[in-house]
């Protein structure tokens, strides 16, 4: 990796399913994810001299859209407005395949976890980042991602265990 | 065995040597195996669900973003990029009064808020019949008149023509007792939404865009593409699974009265 303004965008294009898949999970709306996005990397590139060579340039991008999630997108994201919290261990059956049933499921279960420990199991579980990379994504100490992984994961395993 | 080592050891975090050593005291410990295998399923199981969206087709709005075409050197924020959808949009619909809807503020509203609103701007719009398929009931609250409601009470989710104004998706008994279904229109803008048959009518429960037209394509071969505030939506109401094509159909017959 050179970090030559090019080499970053032709990464960054490469990288677009990947932020988007991230955006849905920090948003849980297909249009704020894609608002997301976009805003994140057009502040990457805009700012590309900021990134350090040698570091991974996806942690880098996932932490520039965490920050414009905290700080500016999610006040005014589709899903500010409050629902009322959906019951555990509700029937899902909404789709076709049993793959879609499952990823409903998934995503429900996901909804009932806080949002901290959402991104922390989006970027290790998800994204496959290492700790150390997803750590430094949500400019958290190892021992706090740890912890937030190990809470969401229960919570997940209590949602969705037994299951299958 | 603290969480920290069995996490560590499934998210392949350890070195040789601690793997090893994890290794060993995992089979003398049935119950850690058990949580082992448990989390190991859940990860790959929470991974795979979310590997298909890898696969969708990514916007050329992001793909100009990326490329640094969309607007050079210059911070997009975020209320721009949505007022410039709008723009776009405006040309697309008809009718003065639609104009002003703001849908994606509108998305996620909760239902009976989004109802309200909608009530009022219909009764104080200065067109009757604002949106086809859209119309305030008596108390206030968003029933389905016209196509909408055609469509509603006769079209099966089998055999609609492709071309259909409206498409319906799939229907299901509610815990309260009626029948919904959801539904998409193409007019004024890409809608999708759930109406319930209540007091002889289709009370609208939830309208919300329907996003991109290749989202919609993906929609019809994909549930997983319907909007998020639909798809909870049904959640929240359904009883059960939804009617098969024979219930369904025998649901349409009775006209929607169980």
């Amino acid at each position: 990796m050179t970090g030559s303004p090019d080499s970053i965008r032709d990464e960054v294009i490469a990288l677009l399913p990947r932020l988007r898949r991230f955006a849905r999970l920090i948003t849980r709306d297909r249009e704020d994810a894609d608002d997301l996005v976009q805003l994140g990397v057009e502040r990457a590139l805009t700012h590309a001299a900021q990134w350090r060579s040698g570091t991974r340039v996806d942690s880098w991008l996932f932490r520039i859209m965490k920050n414009a999630w905290i700080d500016e997108v999610r006040s005014r994201s589709r899903r500010a407005a409050v629902f009322a919290p959906e019951e555990v261990g509700e029937n899902v059956g909404v789709s076709m395949t049993e793959r879609q049933i499952d990823r409903l499921a998934i995503e429900k279960a996901m909804s009932r976890l806080s949002e901290e420990q959402r991104l922390a199991v989006g970027l290790v579980l998800v994204e496959g980042l290492p700790y150390k990379d997803a750590a430094e994504a949500l400019e958290i100490p190892i021992g706090t991602l740890t912890s937030r992984l190990a809470r969401g994961r229960e919570a997940l395993q209590q949602l969705l265990g037994g299951a299958r | 065995m603290n969480d920290e080592r069995w996490m560590a050891y499934v998210d392949g975090e350890l070195d040789a040597g601690e793997r090893a050593a994890f290794e060993a005291a995992l089979a003398g410990d049935p119950q850690l195996a058990q949580r082992v295998r448990e989390q190991r399923a859940l990860r790959r199981r929470v991974a795979d669900a979310f590997t298909p969206d890898l696969d969708e087709p990514v916007p050329e709005r992001l793909l100009a973003a990326a490329r640094g075409q969309a607007v050079a050197a210059e911070v997009v924020d975020l209320a721009r990029t949505r007022e410039q959808r709008e723009r776009r949009d405006v040309g697309r619909r008809p009718l003065r009064a639609v104009r002003d809807w703001r849908w994606p503020e509108w998305g996620a509203i909760a239902a009976s808020v989004l109802v309200g609103v909608l009530a009022g701007r219909f009764v104080g719009g200065d067109v009757a019949e604002p949106v086809a398929g859209l119309a305030s009931g008596p108390n206030g609250a968003l029933v389905a008149r016209g196509p909408l409601a055609a469509a509603l009470s006769t079209q099966l989710a089998s055999g609609q023509p492709g071309d259909a104004a409206v498409r319906v998706g799939i229907s299901f008994v509610a815990r309260s007792g009626p029948y919904c279904r959801s539904f998409v229109m193409a007019q004024p803008s890409r809608l999708a939404g759930l109406a319930c048959r209540e007091g002889g009518q289709w009370q609208v429960q939830l309208v919300t865009p329907a996003g991109h037209d290749d989202a919609a394509a993906g929609y019809r071969a994909a549930g997983a593409a319907l909007p998020a505030a639909l798809l909870r939506a049904i959640d929240e109401r359904i009883a059960g699974t939804p009617l098969d094509a024979a219930a369904e159909a025998d649901a349409a017959r009775r006209g929607w009265q169980n």
